[in-house]
């Protein structure tokens, strides 16, 4: 055989040799990990540094036959108000100012500026308001809402600002990063979290056993607020009631005259002295026999010095310690607390430890800066992605199956190089997929299978080309030659516009969508290749034997052959 | 199982009016239940929520109204409005769809609505099918579904002007992208009328099905145009139309062959697959059979009828009652024009030689004459205002 040729074969066959051997795995030079657990798999075999494993499935496959949650997180878009009043630049005493503080939070409740979550400060002398955008509103809008409602107090209130807060890029990252911290702290294998301008969060967590709960933490704003709650409510020996309801924690308030109060009012009228932001990252769960379980923080330096003196100043008062707007304790205030402190109560139950751990890794992680909302959930569990893996294999092993015997029956002798064409492709193909990492979703799968099916279709092309020329009689050399240049044309043209399309496909379509229009640009590039040249070199192999004088063989007649 | 094709006759390009009234025929209903009854739309285009369970024993044919209905029982119960669907492969049907709408109210968002539901349905499914298990579970928000339509739409635009502009920038007209769109067009007419017909469902899916149906029908029609062209430039002597069926002839085989490959596999995906595989492999087996039907059927003919338009235009330009000497139709490839017997492989068209070609389609007045080069046989002139009858 010809040198080019013998060179074309050994190169072949190596590319093949190493794609089965990326694909499989059963040698590496490194541990293989388990995807699942991340733990390191045992080698059947160890030779010095090479590792001999058994042949597996070595391409990463998506979470839809994997099973685990693909989940899309959009941060909400907020409103900052500011108010000012005359009546707020008097002069007045811790009480009147806790008083007027209930008073305006009384005079906004959120339903009635259009929202679930608003927070009230008062900072000086303006009035601040943080609140969710309500969606399809105006920021104006929304703030003259909270100006008539201030006005029944203050008449000659002013609106000194209104602003739609912007997520930035990097709050966004920010926002990446706690929800890294809280993921990788529950312990989720490969998570995969990635922004998607301008304000949304894609997680993927594979394999994971208990979604909603996942879902739960990730979400979660995690604001910790220790509020200082009015002396009409707590004060010494007259604290709130508190009882054990169903597992959970109820507290009782009653205002002076005996009368009871709901909880989220008092928390409503309690102003905020610490939030999580002034925590450290240094929190624990302690869980000492004989002692409630508990969770420590440890405050800032600013933070700790205005903490030490409002404590100092407020012994006997009520210390509310809520987060994201449910009061998780509340304990009176028995000394000075400077910088370290313990929240405890509540974690003692059935599931407590869960929640103290689930706290103190919401305080280390930190609190969202703002509200995240899922817009987009597709769980798998991993016994149905493994019943969609095996359906479809087995679906593509039998349409393979057929398409080589179809190839076989029709075109005789070159289907039967189109069949170890075919065979040679699909090999490449899962070596092109493994080589560009892409992770293999169902459609993906599908991509595969079907790109199998057109693969053929490039040799079909030549050799349908190739009966042509023989028959107009020419050599069998110049037969081939003819026919694959003039096959050339089509082929490329044909398959661009596959292609183009696969880009098409993959700009603007979503997860799963997108694994399938990579596979489906790898399936019809590889199978370029491989008409050009695995093809190619099989009938250049074939006709250096005598075959090659036999059209027969190639499905023509001899009659048809002009000049015979 | 030899050549079947070889050797036919077949005019395909004469009859081209049939297949257009064919075509047609296909489309205009399909239209209709489109526009009156719509498309039925998952839950990416819709939005909602989608919980999908598996059944401990699959749910015997025959048996599947009795099973729907204690279904249906068991979601009101929960309280819970939703469209329920049995599902499965061909061989058995052992899972459940529930589509939800969800609403969130102020407040709340729809992710923690679909958990409710999730959670409120499973107490009653378990009671009324013990051991049935929650396998996935789907939300997607309007925020999301109105961006994925968007996207839809946009996805396929796309494509349809990247294959325009890319068969115009190689064979160098409008008028053969334009035939090749206009095929496409058809197709995707064609599928979105079988999925209004049918009521399957439209997904994301089935937008990368119709996008890859596109890049593979163009497939088909580029084989055929390409051979045209260069028969075009290899056979003189024949009319636009006789060169465009006897390439369609001589790529049947090649279409069809790999039509059939190609279905092969989608065929076994569609009767082994999973759930989720075959509304993919309907959609795509519906449409590259549609694609090829189009290519072989309906692009070849477009440039015909366009070409033939263009000659009774270019005719028309003469003084009527000369000879004219202008071929029907012109090769993209520029080549110097000759009228000298052009000397290459004997021609063999399968389909007889026509002399002329004509537009019978509005009873062209003007016919276009055609000179044979290099062929024996008297020269037909023809005198202006006759009709020449058509022969094969």
């Amino acid at each position: 055989m010809q040198a080019r040729t013998r060179w074309w074969l050994i190169g072949i066959i190596t590319l093949v040799i190493l794609s089965l051997l990326g694909v499989f795995e059963p040698i590496k030079f490194r541990d293989r990990r388990d995807p699942d657990s991340g733990q390191a798999v045992r080698p059947r075999k160890r030779l010095g540094p090479i590792r001999v494993y058994r042949p597996h499935l070595g391409i990463t496959l998506g979470l839809d036959l994997r099973g685990g949650s693909h989940l899309v997180l959009q941060a909400q878009a907020q409103g900052l108000f500011e108010f000012s009043a005359p009546e707020l630049s008097k002069p007045m005493s811790e009480e009147e100012q806790t008083d007027l503080y209930a008073e305006i939070v009384n005079l906004l409740p959120p339903d009635k500026i259009g929202t679930a979550k608003r927070e009230v400060q008062l900072r000086g002398d303006r009035i601040v308001v943080q609140a969710r955008l309500a969606p399809d509103t105006d920021v104006k809008q929304q703030g003259n809402t909270i100006k008539g409602l201030l006005t029944t107090r203050f008449p000659q209130v002013e609106m000194k600002r209104a602003e739609r807060q912007e997520i930035t890029r990097d709050n966004l990252q920010s926002i990446q990063a706690i929800i890294e911290r809280r993921v990788n702290a529950y312990g989720v294998t490969e998570p995969v979290i990635q922004r998607q301008l301008p304000d949304r969060l894609i997680v993927e967590l594979p394999g994971i056993k208990d979604p909603e709960k996942a879902k739960q933490l990730i979400r979660q704003t995690a604001v910790l607020e220790l509020r200082h709650v009015p002396r009409k409510y707590g004060f010494g020996d007259r604290g709130p009631e508190v009882t054990e309801v169903a597992g959970e924690r109820v507290f009782t308030f009653r205002d002076p005259t005996g009368k009871e109060v709901l909880t989220s009012q008092v928390i409503d009228e309690s102003p905020v002295i610490v939030t999580g932001r002034d925590l450290k990252a240094t929190s624990r769960v302690v869980s000492v026999a004989g002692r409630p379980t508990a969770v420590t923080f440890e405050l800032q330096s600013d933070a700790a010095k205005t903490f030490e003196g409002f404590t100092r100043s407020h012994v006997k008062h009520y210390l509310a310690v809520v987060l994201d707007g449910k009061m998780i304790t509340c304990p009176v205030i028995k000394s000075t607390i400077r910088q370290q402190g313990v929240i405890e109560g509540g974690f003692d139950k059935p599931g407590g430890l869960e929640e103290a751990r689930d706290l103190s890794i919401l305080l280390n992680a930190g609190a969202l800066p703002f509200d995240l909302e899922y817009v987009e959930n597709r769980t798998v569990s991993a016994q149905l992605g493994k019943d969609a893996l095996v359906k479809s294999l087995y679906a593509g092993l039998v349409g393979l199956v057929a398409v080589l015997l179809f190839m076989l029956l029709y075109y005789r002798l070159p289907g039967l190089l189109a069949d170890v064409a075919l065979l040679m492709y699909c090999v490449l193909l899962l070596g092109a997929i493994k080589l560009v990492n892409q992770v293999l979703t169902l459609p993906g799968i599908l991509a595969v299978i079907l790109s199998i099916g057109m693969a053929v279709d490039a040799n079909v092309i030549i050799f349908e080309r190739l009966k042509e020329e023989m028959r107009t009689g020419k050599t069998m050399r110049s037969a081939v030659e003819a026919a694959f240049k003039r096959a050339w044309a089509a082929i490329l043209d044909s398959n661009v516009c596959s292609i183009g399309t696969g880009f098409v496909l993959f700009y603007f379509g979503s997860g799963p969508i997108k694994g399938f229009a990579v596979a489906l640009i790898l399936g019809v590039a590889v199978s370029l290749f491989t008409a050009v040249t695995v093809t190619r070199l099989f009938v250049n192999l074939v006709m250096a034997t005598s075959l090659a004088s036999n059209v027969a063989l190639f499905g023509v007649s001899p009659r048809e052959v002009e000049g015979t | 199982m030899v050549d079947f094709f070889r050797g036919r006759k077949w005019d395909l390009v004469g009859l081209r009016n049939l297949w257009f009234a064919i075509s047609l025929l296909i489309i205009i209903p399909g239209l209709f239940f489109w526009v009156t009854q719509g498309l039925n739309y998952g839950i990416d285009f819709t939005g909602g929520g989608l919980v999908t369970y598996q059944f401990a024993e699959p749910v015997r044919a025959g048996q599947e109204t009795a099973a729907l209905a204690r279904v249906r029982g068991a979601v009101d119960k929960a309280g819970v409005q939703g469209q329920i669907q049995l599902a499965g492969t061909a061989a058995r049907t052992d899972q459940l769809l529930v589509r939800t709408r969800v609403e969130p109210k102020a407040g709340q968002d729809a992710d923690s609505v679909l958990s409710q539901q999730r959670a409120s349905m499973r107490p009653a499914l378990e009671a009324a099918f013990p051991g049935i298990t929650e396998v996935a579970g789907e939300m997607v928000s309007p925020v999301v579904s109105e961006e994925l339509i968007k996207n839809a739409i946009w996805s396929v635009v796309a494509g349809c002007v990247f294959i325009l502009f890319w068969i115009r920038l190689r064979y160098l007209t409008f008028q053969w992208s334009g035939t090749a769109l206009i095929a496409l067009v058809h197709d995707v007419l064609v599928l979105i009328g079988v999925f209004a017909m049918t009521r399957k469902e439209v997904n994301s899916p089935f937008v990368a099905a119709a996008l890859t149906v596109v890049g593979y029908s163009v497939h088909d029609t580029i084989v055929i145009f390409d051979r045209i062209r260069e028969n075009l430039r290899l056979r003189k002597g024949n009319t636009f139309a006789e060169t465009a069926n006897i390439s369609l002839l001589e790529t049947m085989p090649r279409s069809v062959n790999t039509v059939l490959t190609t279905e092969l596999v989608l065929v076994s995906l569609f009767l082994f697959g999973g759930v989720s595989l075959r509304d993919f492999a309907f959609a795509m087996m519906v449409g590259i059979t549609v694609g090829a039907y189009s290519s072989i059927f309906n692009a070849a003919q477009l440039l015909v009828v366009l070409k033939n338009r263009e000659g009774r235009k270019m005719a028309l330009k003469r003084a009527p009652g000369r000879p004219m000497r202008e071929v029907a139709g012109r090769a993209p490839v520029r080549q110097p024009r000759s009228l000298k017997p052009v000397a290459q492989a004997p021609a063999q068209a399968p389909s007889a030689a026509s002399e002329e070609a004509e537009d019978e389609e509005e009873g062209a007045e003007a016919a276009v004459v055609q000179e044979r080069d290099a062929a024996p046989g008297p020269r037909r002139k023809l005198k202006a205002g006759r009709k020449r009858k058509r022969r094969f």
